[in-house]
């Protein structure tokens, strides 16, 4: 997997070189936790004077927000995957790695490690945004320790990097279909919702599961993720990308 | 002499959709490059030369047939098989984030080049390209000549066995494509090293490779040194002799010498078409006329080009094919 290592470094390389592509996604990860934080550290202060309000504000709330942040901090994951293949065919430049002795394998194991690393630091950027700005809202107040703190904390822990294998797999599988970075985008958006929908969803039952369950829904997941990246290799076919590159 | 590329009946079927009808670009092609050996794969737009290229490359499977490079199959060890390749593509596209150090160090990375050897090796390249002042510039500010070198460098950076270069002075100004024929010849100059390159310029392929393949419609039409096609196309050298005043019996007499296969008169010269090498015939006939009174004044060989030969192949495919059933 050495090759796949070096392909992600170049590619992050390349991705941090072209500016908007990074700003595009990066702005709205930096921004919406520092809004739903403000909103959360508003009710925690209102807490603060009726206790009891606290647990049922925040369960409806926290859960959702952090799912939300979770998945528009992964959302840079796509936004690069669909620059992986669809750009270096627009760029003519894939006929040069295909050529190397790299597996369909690493290829896309690189691609997806390219995607994932800075969608990694972006989400958990994003998280670590959102509690600092509650806090800070708060004026200075602790989240309290009830259940939807608990279940924020994890999903982002957890859900940031299952949603951005999820949807750099996918993202670099559209990105393989696609002829133009441009093109490629507007299809990922089709993937994305549903599974930023889905990834809301299932955020918003965690409140209500069991550890055992939680640690079953994560071992799932990660079958998931290895299964898309089986299946991913086997999307990208040297043959199809280059058959299509006339 | 081993065989660095050897195929036999390659063919590549480009399956139709909807859009597109399906299109045979590569047909039952038989190819041996010995190694050491620089090739010239020669044909029009959509002749299949860069198909033929990218299935002996391995980034196409052929429908049909098998082939080697280097002893290994193209079917069987791909991975091998582009190990061992160099492919240098018609369209340079470059990461042009990266510097032109940064760009040959990924690649020889790529192809697993001993850690130690890689400095060495990339500034070997650059500096062979005439880029190492430019070692550090990005390549998106790089003209389209050094483009080409720089992609060529990719290619050879993990000194490959088997070198593509497809079409690799195209678009070029004549200063740059000069530039790139002068290193492709030193590169050349490397007797374990064998070249196949795609081309439309013809004195390029005369000046590079000392064999051409001429293909047309997926089926390569002739092989071998240019001189060979020559001669087995147009039947043999002419000599044209002028004379003071030629007469039917000085073309007599040169038709009856020993090497001569045909000889016509045309105004005051005669056309000789000659069957044996130029040093064997070409005393005699100069002897056999002054012993006759004539008064030569000039002896020229009649040189067909390339361009000549090229579009001869070309073309008298083309018809049989239309003519075939």
């Amino acid at each position: 997997m050495r090759r796949a290592w070096l392909i992600a470094r170049k590619d992050i390389r390349e991705v941090f070189g072209r500016r908007a592509v990074v700003l595009r996604a990066l702005i709205p990860a930096l921004v919406l936790p520092v809004v739903y934080g403000a909103m959360v550290g508003h009710e925690i202060q209102a807490a603060q004077e009726r206790p009891d309000r606290a647990a049922a504000a925040l369960g409806a709330t926290l859960p959702l927000f952090a799912a939300i942040i979770a998945v528009v901090g992964a959302l840079l994951a796509i936004m690069i995957t669909a620059d992986a293949i669809a750009g270096e065919k627009e760029r003519r430049t894939i006929e040069s790695l295909l050529a190397t002795p790299a597996s369909d394998l690493e290829i896309f194991v690189g691609k997806v490690m390219a995607a994932l690393m800075p969608a990694l630091v972006s989400g958990y950027l994003s998280g670590g945004i959102f509690f600092l700005a509650a806090r800070l809202a708060s004026g200075g107040h602790a989240l309290p320790a009830v259940p939807a703190t608990l279940a924020a904390a994890r999903i982002i822990l957890f859900g940031v990097p299952i949603i951005a294998v999820v949807l750099a797999s996918l993202g670099v599988m559209v990105s393989a279909r696609c002829s133009t970075a441009a093109s490629a985008q507007q299809l990922s958006g089709t993937v994305f919702l549903p599974v930023s929908g889905l990834a809301i969803y299932g955020s918003l039952q965690i409140t209500r599961w069991s550890t055992a369950r939680l640690a079953l829904l994560m071992a799932a997941l990660v079958i998931l993720c290895a299964l898309l990246l089986r299946l991913g290799a086997r999307a990208l076919g040297r043959e199809e990308l280059v058959a299509r590159l006339d | 002499m081993s065989a660095a590329i050897e195929a036999h009946g390659i063919t590549r079927i480009y399956r139709g959709s909807r859009k597109r009808a399906e299109v045979r670009a590569v047909d039952r092609v038989d190819l041996r490059i010995e190694q050491g050996e620089v090739v010239a794969l020669l044909g029009p737009n959509g002749a299949g030369k860069t198909t033929m290229v990218r299935v002996l490359a391995c980034l196409l499977r052929p429908t049909d047939g098998a082939a080697s490079v280097c002893g290994y199959g193209i079917r069987e060890q791909p991975d091998t098989v582009r190990a061992v390749c160099g492919l240098s593509t018609e369209t340079p596209g470059l990461y042009e984030q990266l510097t032109a150090a940064q760009y040959l160090t990924f690649f020889a990375r790529m192809y697993l080049v001993p850690e130690r050897e890689i400095a060495p090796r990339v500034d070997d390249q650059l500096r062979s390209a005439g880029l190492w002042d430019r070692r550090a510039d990005r390549l998106g500010t790089f003209s389209k000549g050094m483009r080409q070198k720089i992609n060529i460098a990719r290619a050879l950076v993990h000194r490959p066995r088997v070198v593509f270069l497809d079409e690799p002075t195209s678009g070029l100004d004549v200063e740059a494509a000069r530039s790139i024929r002068e290193h492709i010849q030193e590169l050349s100059q490397d007797a374990d090293t064998t070249f196949l390159i795609c081309t439309h310029n013809l004195s390029e392929a005369e000046r590079l490779c000392g064999r051409i393949a001429v293909m047309n419609r997926g089926r390569i039409v002739a092989t071998g040194s240019p001189q060979e096609l020559k001669d087995r196309v147009f039947g043999g050298r002419a000599l044209r002799i002028r004379l003071r005043q030629a007469l039917p019996q000085h073309r007599d007499l040169v038709a009856s010498l020993p090497g001569v296969e045909q000889a016509e008169l045309e105004n005051s010269q005669i056309l000789a078409r000659l069957s044996a090498a130029e040093e064997e015939v070409n005393p005699g006939i100069v002897r056999a006329l002054v012993a006759a009174g004539a008064d030569i004044i000039s002896l020229s060989t009649e040189g067909r080009s390339l361009e000549d030969l090229y579009l001869r192949l070309v073309h008298s495919d083309s018809e049989e094919l239309e003519q075939s059933p």
